[in-house]
């Protein structure tokens, strides 16, 4: 027989091997935590940083979140608040290459705008820029399916990524 | 939720303090870093929506641990992550050739596997978390009888002797 001690060191080893990602990045513009991640694993949800250089040190952060809200039936994007106040700088979040087939719903980012996408085909990461993002903390949730996950309870006001100019694999235009 | 307190947290800084936090308890409850993400990121997102309500509680943290357990005990939890098996052992295989002690640890861990998921979260909001009865039931929605024999009939699978504190 164990002791109750001794669970509670195998459940502290257990947490102990989580990694460590609740450190933000220095840089403002990661996507976490891509680096880990085998590219052949689609990954359903991330904790994006998003916000200008300047800051860095507020621990923004945003959720990525898959098709979890679509098996709901119900749209949960979040709601950033409808009295916002202009963000002076846009800012923007760097996805991995094997991501870009996926959809982004940029809901969480009131008044914000999709595009300046661009990366070379050898890159391993794509750059997606908000351009026009408002927020009053500079929080936003970025919503991702995989591809073909997507539902009808799409929202009316979500927007695609596009890919070098293109939609992303597998969406149809309109 | 039912009390509040003058100063509400702001989401952002309750998570830059205690996402880690909860990654932890994630990774007790599912043995899995990449899952354990995923129900951390999926519970926050669900937080941000009501975050005004939730930033203005005494404890914040109280109310986003019991939803992390939720997560983990929720139907959706099943159907995406119901393969507990093997999730462990990339971190038994690590302590597993140690000796002594470590080899303690890993056998225990290696049996959190076999344990059905409420018994599991029992024992992780008691031996983890270090949460009484009282409150573990809450968080499992059952009476503290029941969370009495979700942690006995646990520690039996675990071969953890019963303790007074048990």
């Amino acid at each position: 027989m164990h002791t109750s001690q001794q669970l509670r060191a195998a459940l502290h080893d257990l947490a102990d091997a989580m990694p460590d990602t609740a450190e933000l990045p220095g840089d403002s513009d990661e996507l976490l935590p891509a680096a880990k991640r085998s590219p052949r694993t689609p990954r359903r949800s991330f904790v994006v940083k998003l916000g200008a250089p300047a800051l860095a040190g507020a621990a923004v952060v945003g959720v990525v979140v898959g098709a979890v809200a679509l098996s709901s039936g119900s749209h949960r994007a979040a709601q950033p608040g409808s009295s916002l106040s202009p963000s002076p700088k846009a800012t923007h979040l760097t996805i991995p290459s094997w991501f870009t087939t996926t959809v982004f719903d940029v809901k969480g980012l009131t008044g914000a705008t999709v595009g300046g996408v661009s990366a070379d085909a050898d890159s391993q990461q794509r750059q997606v820029s908000f351009d026009g993002f408002k927020s009053d903390s500079h929080l936003g949730i970025v919503r991702v399916w995989a591809p073909g996950q997507w539902t009808p309870s799409r929202p009316a006001d979500a927007q695609d990524v596009r890919v070098n100019g293109k939609p992303p694999m597998g969406r149809r235009e309109g | 939720m039912t009390s509040t307190q003058a100063q509400p947290v702001a989401f952002a800084d309750f998570v830059g303090s205690r996402r880690r936090d909860l990654l932890r308890l994630a990774m007790v409850l599912v043995g899995n870093a990449q899952r354990a993400e995923d129900i951390v990121a999926d519970v926050l997102t669900n937080a941000y929506e009501v975050w005004d309500r939730i930033g203005g509680l005494d404890y914040p943290y109280a109310y986003v641990r019991r939803m992390i357990v939720n997560e983990y005990l929720s139907w959706r939890s099943r159907l995406r992550r119901t393969t507990l098996r093997g999730d462990l052992e990339p971190y038994i295989g690590s302590v597993a050739d140690v000796a002594g002690e470590h080899a303690v640890r890993a056998e225990l861990i290696s049996r959190l596997r076999s344990l059905p998921r409420q018994q599991r979260a029992a024992v992780a909001l008691r031996y983890f978390e270090d949460l009484p009865h009282a409150d573990i039931a809450e968080i499992l929605g059952c009476g503290v009888g029941t969370a009495r024999s979700h942690i006995s009939r646990a520690l039996a699978t675990l071969r953890v002797a019963m303790t007074e504190e048990s």
